[in-house]
């Protein structure tokens, strides 16, 4: 064990080596790519619990680091996920990519072993930097800036709510606490924003499909949950997070049924399992949260290896939307395999991850008496298992479809799928191995006839569903509108709306000579259809008013 | 096509036929009564998938759109 110190931190360990990929080539550059995660992870386990060294800063006392069981539990699955995600990866030769994947993973590292909230802050930030230079890495340059823009908002509410949480005390401290006050609904919306909550989500499913085929993967891994990592510590109980879970769930179930783009499905499944943790986050109890913790994890890993699957359809056949894939079990039988545990695990099938960690939430959530909860949640994990155990294998891969040249996956690829699938198995196979990083849920009783005859039914009642309805849930080539449209379309209208007169207005100038329409703006004062005609203005005259413009608005800003 | 399609579900209801009937033969922990009825899974999870289509199926001809707006 050694004592947590920011200078040998999983974190530091991370970012450094995203520093340094742009100076490595070749062999160096992928040792490094790989070997970055290995030593975070190790430094993971090898950290002694406690708080680490604090320091002074403008009177704040900042404490770095600081390591606990939530911490080496997030720190564990942010870890693997960066070592499954490099070794997919090792074939893509993107540098920006690769260094900005490594920041992004230590960034989510610094998050969970915060030990105060400015340090969180920091993290947060250099999280969503890293994010989206994945994001751009791929030339996805709007998406990318609207995935920015996005996290900027949210990073401005978690300051707002820090700086108005901190008092004149300067209690940075990271506590648990309650939506009682402006700052802590401030706090809180900061850190709903980053786990994708309505009416916010849609900025999971815009960016995370826009990265690479392999980008992707560090994407679903990190932020989402690194927020729910923040929600456990600061807002345990919190009731108001009950019924944001749900909607999230609910919407995620929806638009994943609906949606036609693999990755963007699986991105709108992200928003609905994070829903089945925030619920957990909200009902509170020592079970719940370790539940929800749990329920991360395992997201983590069968999200990893699902997006694995979609980036190596879209490295094969160009295309990731499922109207275009299909027929393709042959050529692709790892992923196909890798596509169902995935599946399955997300859909809590028995003997899988997905099902220890999901039973720890519905126990949770029974055990606090939250009937609507619980049915819902019930629901929905026989609605997920529509999606991700019947629509993505049957639609993506296994119904009759012609194919073109196929681009089969390379080792390092295949070993990363095969190996986050056999994890995925073994957790599940050995319930205790992943309920001890959550001692709270070590109790909870997974692999027992009841559990597992309930599971099966479920899955089962879903699947006699889905193949009475499979003509409801043929894949369509249509988009499904979301919140984003508030303010990636709205604003068009009104612009237009706006526009129409003016427009009008400049129309009728066309009959008056250009002289006349100078001479009365300067008598009669019709100055906006002067200002309509400002592309034939002098270049004096346009001196003159883009000066003056200057001048007034300095003049209101001094005001 | 149509064939295999209904052998499927044919082998589908009569696994879940069984399931139910084994699930007689076990101790059940319940939380709000219902719940811990033998086969309760069976028949909710059937009519939740089936209202989570029907409730997409109907979402989806009031908000799904032609336009493309996936513009990177």
């Amino acid at each position: 064990m050694i004592d947590p110190s920011i200078w040998i931190s999983p974190a530091s360990v991370l970012i450094v080596a995203g520093l340094l990929v742009p100076f490595l080539r070749g062999r160096g550059q992928d040792v490094l790519f790989l070997g970055a995660p290995i030593v975070a992870l190790a430094l993971v386990w090898a950290m002694a619990p406690g708080a680490g060294t604090s320091f002074s800063w403008l009177g704040l006392s900042l404490t770095p680091l600081a390591a606990d069981g939530i911490a080496r539990l997030f720190g564990t699955a942010f870890a693997v996920a960066a070592l499954a995600g490099a070794l997919f990866g090792l074939g893509q030769k993107n540098v920006t990519e690769r260094a900005a994947a490594l920041v992004y993973a230590g960034a989510a590292q610094g998050v969970v072993f915060a030990g105060d909230l400015v340090t969180l802050f920091v993290f947060w930030e250099v999280m969503a930097i890293g994010s989206t230079l994945v994001i751009w890495s791929n030339g996805a340059e709007k998406a990318g800036f609207r995935y920015a823009l996005m996290h900027i908002f949210g990073g401005v509410l978690l300051f707002a709510g820090i700086v108005a949480s901190a008092g004149a005390a300067g209690d940075i401290t990271i506590r648990p606490m309650r939506a009682d006050s402006v700052g802590h609904w401030l706090l809180l919306a900061g850190l709903l924003v980053n786990a994708g909550a309505p009416p916010v989500s849609a900025w999971v499913s815009d960016a995370y499909p826009k990265a690479s085929w392999s980008g992707a993967v560090f994407l679903s891994a990190f932020t989402t949950k690194a927020a729910v990592a923040m929600l456990i510590r600061l807002f345990p109980g919190e009731p108001i997070l009950v019924v944001i879970g749900l909607i999230m769930a609910v919407y995620g179930l929806l638009y994943a049924l609906l949606e036609n783009d693999l990755r963007r499905l699986l991105s709108y499944s992200i928003v609905g399992q994070v829903g089945f943790m925030v619920v957990a986050v909200g009902i509170g109890t020592p079970l719940a949260l370790a539940a929800a913790a749990l329920h991360a994890f395992a997201h983590i890993l069968y999200k990893a290896l699902l997006m694995m699957t979609a980036g190596t359809l879209l490295r094969a056949t160009g295309t990731s939307r499922l109207t275009g894939l299909g027929g393709l079990a042959r050529a692709l039988p790892l992923t196909l395999a890798a596509m169902v545990v995935g599946g399955l695990s997300l859909s809590a099938m028995p003997l899988t991850a997905g099902f220890v960690s999901k039973s720890a939430i519905q126990l949770a959530v029974g055990e606090s008496g939250s009937a609507v909860a619980w049915f819902a949640l019930t629901a929905i994990s026989a609605g997920s298992f529509l999606y991700a155990g019947l629509k993505l294998p049957w639609f993506a891969m296994l119904r009759p479809a012609k194919h073109g040249e196929v681009v089969a996956p390379d080792l390092p690829m295949k070993l990363a799928m095969a190996g986050l699938s056999i994890a995925i198995l073994v957790f599940g196979c050995f319930p205790t191995l992943i309920l001890s990083l959550a001692p709270a849920a070590a109790n909870v009783p997974v692999l027992t006839g009841d559990h597992i005859l309930f599971q099966l039914q479920l899955l089962v009642a879903s699947a006699i569903c889905f193949f009475l309805f499979l003509k409801l849930l043929q894949p369509d080539a249509r988009i499904t509108i979301d919140c984003d449209w508030l303010w990636r379309i709205l604003p068009y209208y009104f612009i237009e709306t706006a526009r129409r007169p003016l427009s009008a207005l400049a129309g009728l100038t066309r009959f008056v000579p250009e002289e006349t329409v100078a001479r009365m703006a300067k008598i009669r004062g019709l100055w906006p259809l002067w200002a309509l005609q400002a592309g034939n203005w002098r270049t004096g005259d346009i001196a003159l008013a883009a000066t003056a413009l200057l001048g007034i608005g300095l003049l209101i800003a001094a005001l | 096509m149509k064939l295999s399609k209904n052998t499927v579900l044919i082998a589908l209801v009569v696994f879940l036929a069984l399931l139910a009937f084994a699930d007689f033969f076990v101790e059940h922990h319940g939380f709000f009564g219902i719940d811990g009825t033998p086969g309760f899974a069976a028949w909710f999870g059937f009519g939740a998938a089936a209202v989570g289509i029907l409730a997409a199926h109907g979402f989806g001809r009031v908000a799904r759109r032609k336009e493309d707006r996936r513009d990177d």
